[in-house]
């Protein structure tokens, strides 16, 4: 490697290569204050971090967040985090832009209408999902989606922002472009923070939490906690996150002509999606108050 | 006689304050500070990057900032090594890169070429896969029958790690057909000094090469015209009959025409024509395309996206209308739509090599 401009190796390599603009001269180097992790060794310098390893500099970076002696998180561009733990470096998706995939796994679209153009769209009638996507969007790529309303039907919009590095970008974590309708749960980039808010906007898409009390008269929490979707595998594999990073285990899928449904099947269980995990619709939220008074009442 | 003044001043002084006139290069070899792009110079402006110049603190290029009077160092020798083996390579227009460490980018024996690339920094960064190739030899680890072009294009922080001792040792264990001198990174928004080193870096390490048993392919760096041409006169006189140039970056930032252009020219001064392979590149882009050779992977890199080549072109993903119902009859769809190759990678990698490989008939 090593032709072209350094500017774009490090901004496609490590994500960096933000533009600035700094007009005071440099000043000497500090002595870094080390935290160690494993093999790794975090520096803290005047206004910035920068990451070792074995005396090699790794990168420089304008934040970090250490979460424990043994985990760090280094913000990169476009919503991403390296994280830095025992077992190594890795890249992780924020918080937001897990919640991104998510609503774009549920309710949204990467498409490309034509050869030259490529689009990213997000359908809803609920304005606070609506609302967050765009709080989403600003935060991840500071720039803001389009708002149309859906012709012949009432309150129903759809948020849209064409841009081929956009769709691009998601496209490499969550839709590897095989199959229509599949999408894939990005493990390799989640952590527990954004594992939690990939099914929180998921569920606020495509999921139900409902309560139930005439069918169920005899159930104290007549609650039903589902994800729903026309890509199974994608459920299968929200049923493996579910239980690795929550430990909620006791899930049923049932396989339907047009679509399937990932059942929450304990009410431990889905007292603890509800406390832990949660949604962003208003539905959902009233439900999860409900059940959680009588869960507080008990 | 102002106008004349004023050019000159500019090429004496860079922008960043250092002064050319005391190196030992200028004039001879170097124009002088010519780019308004270098990142220390756009950094004395005021503009910096992130990771690269900022933060300050921790600024990769302060060595050439802070110290004006910093001269390109490690001037080579003149030494006069000659390679063992000066065999001009018969390769053809184009030469399928292949990733090690991914089977499904394996293509024999379905589809039979004569020659593949395989890359070096795969064996440094799997290092598990390197006992095992030894002990099998390439070929039979690979099970190719073809001739292996073992390019050594990697990234820069293994380029720093790297002695020719260490290459000469890697070489000599994996065994391949041919061989790529060293890469070095010579980017042209670095200072020219900073490049100047890595151009010598990358003539005293191919001197190294020079009592290898196999033909080297010399691969040509440089920044700046006058580098190129250095690399390319002292890879010729080395013996080289076979040359490279990594053009993957070059074509997107426009500089690859300028950059073939003097490769050749200074190729024919020395009295030679020898094919010259575009490495990081799968489609023809200088016509006629004459002596240039093609070597890349997106064929593969495309597949595991998604993307379906179609005749000269990337159709577009399967998933897109226009292209889910394409039907082929080639020996990896076998009559089968686009959409059907979904979760088949090593089927469309293998269409999308035949449509490339198409692309030079």
């Amino acid at each position: 490697m090593g032709s072209g401009k350094r500017e774009w190796q490090v901004e496609k390599r490590f994500e960096q290569g933000a533009t600035g603009y700094s007009p005071e001269p440099c000043s000497e180097p500090e002595a870094p204050q080390g935290l160690g992790i494993g093999e790794y060794e975090i520096g803290l310098g005047t206004d910035g971090f920068m990451l070792r390893r074995g005396g090699e500099v790794l990168g420089t970076y304008k934040e970090v967040k250490v979460l424990s002696p043994e985990r760090a998180l280094f913000k990169l561009e476009r919503g991403m985090f390296l994280e830095v733990s025992l077992q190594g470096v890795r890249k992780t998706l924020s918080p937001e832009k897990a919640g991104m995939a998510g609503f774009i796994a549920s309710d949204g679209s990467l498409s490309r209408p034509s050869a030259k153009s490529k689009r990213m769209d997000f359908y809803s009638a609920s304005d606070e999902l609506l609302d967050k996507f765009t709080e989403f969007m600003k935060e991840v790529y500071d720039v803001a989606p389009r708002r149309h309303q859906i012709k012949n039907r009432e309150h129903f919009f759809m948020l849209d922002k064409a841009g081929k590095d956009i769709v691009e970008d998601m496209r490499e974590y969550t839709h590897k472009g095989l199959k229509k309708n599949y999408w894939e749960v990005p493990f390799d980039y989640l952590d527990k923070e954004s594992a939690r808010m990939f099914l929180k906007c998921f569920m606020s898409g495509d999921g139900h939490i409902g309560w139930y009390p005439r069918s169920h008269p005899r159930v104290k929490l007549p609650l039903q906690v589902r994800f729903c979707s026309k890509n199974t595998e994608g459920l299968e594999q929200i049923q493996q996150l579910l239980e690795e990073d929550f430990g909620i285990s006791h899930t049923s899928i049932y396989f339907g002509k047009n679509r399937s449904v990932l059942e929450i099947t304990s009410t431990e269980d889905k007292v603890k999606y509800i406390t832990e995990i949660g949604s962003f619709k208003e539905n959902h939220i009233e439900v999860i108050e409900r059940a959680s008074k009588v869960i507080r009442e008990e | 006689m102002l106008m004349l003044a004023r050019s000159i001043s500019l090429r004496t002084e860079g922008a960043c304050g250092k002064n050319c006139t005391k190196c030992q290069l200028f004039r001879t070899y170097c124009p002088g500070c010519i780019t308004r792009i270098c990142l220390v110079a756009k950094c004395k402006r005021g503009t910096t990057y992130e990771g690269i110049t900022s933060p300050k603190s921790f600024c990769r290029l302060r060595e050439y900032c802070n110290n004006p009077g910093r001269m390109p160092e490690n001037f080579p020798n003149q030494d006069k090594a000659r390679l063992r083996v000066q065999l001009k390579l018969g390769f053809p227009d184009f030469i399928p890169t292949i990733s090690l460490t991914d089977r499904r980018s394996w293509f024999w024996p379905d589809l039979q070429v004569p020659w593949i690339a395989v890359r070096l920094s795969e064996f440094i960064k799997a290092k598990d896969m390197m006992p095992e190739s030894v002990c099998r030899g390439l070929h039979d680890f690979l099970g190719f029958g073809g001739k292996i072009l073992l390019s050594t294009v990697m990234e820069d922080e293994i380029l720093d790690r790297l002695r020719p001792t260490d290459y000469l040792e890697m070489i000599n264990d994996i065994k391949p057909d041919a061989v790529m001198t060293p890469d070095v990174y010579t980017y042209v928004d670095d200072p020219l000094s900073l490049s100047w080193m890595q151009t010598f870096k990358n003539v005293a390490y191919a001197r190294a090469f020079a009592d290898l048993s196999i033909p080297v392919v010399g691969l040509v760096k440089g920044a700046i015209t006058k580098q190129v041409t250095y690399s390319t006169e002292k890879l010729c006189e080395l013996g080289c009959q076979n040359f490279a140039i990594p053009s993957r970056e070059l074509i997107l930032l426009d500089l690859l025409d300028g950059h073939v252009l003097t490769v050749t020219t200074a190729l024919r001064k020395k009295g030679m024509t020898p094919p010259v392979v575009l490495y990081g590149l799968a489609y023809p882009v200088r016509r006629p395309r004459g002596n240039m050779i093609y070597s890349g992977m997106s064929w593969f890199i495309d597949a595991k996206r998604g993307v379906y080549y179609k005749g000269n072109k990337r159709a577009g993903y399967i998933t897109d209308t226009y292209v889910r119902f394409e039907e082929c009859g080639c020996v990896a769809c076998k009559g089968r739509m686009a959409l059907d190759l979904g979760d088949d990678t090593r089927s469309l990698a293998l269409h999308n090599l035949q449509q490339t490989l198409g692309r030079f008939a």
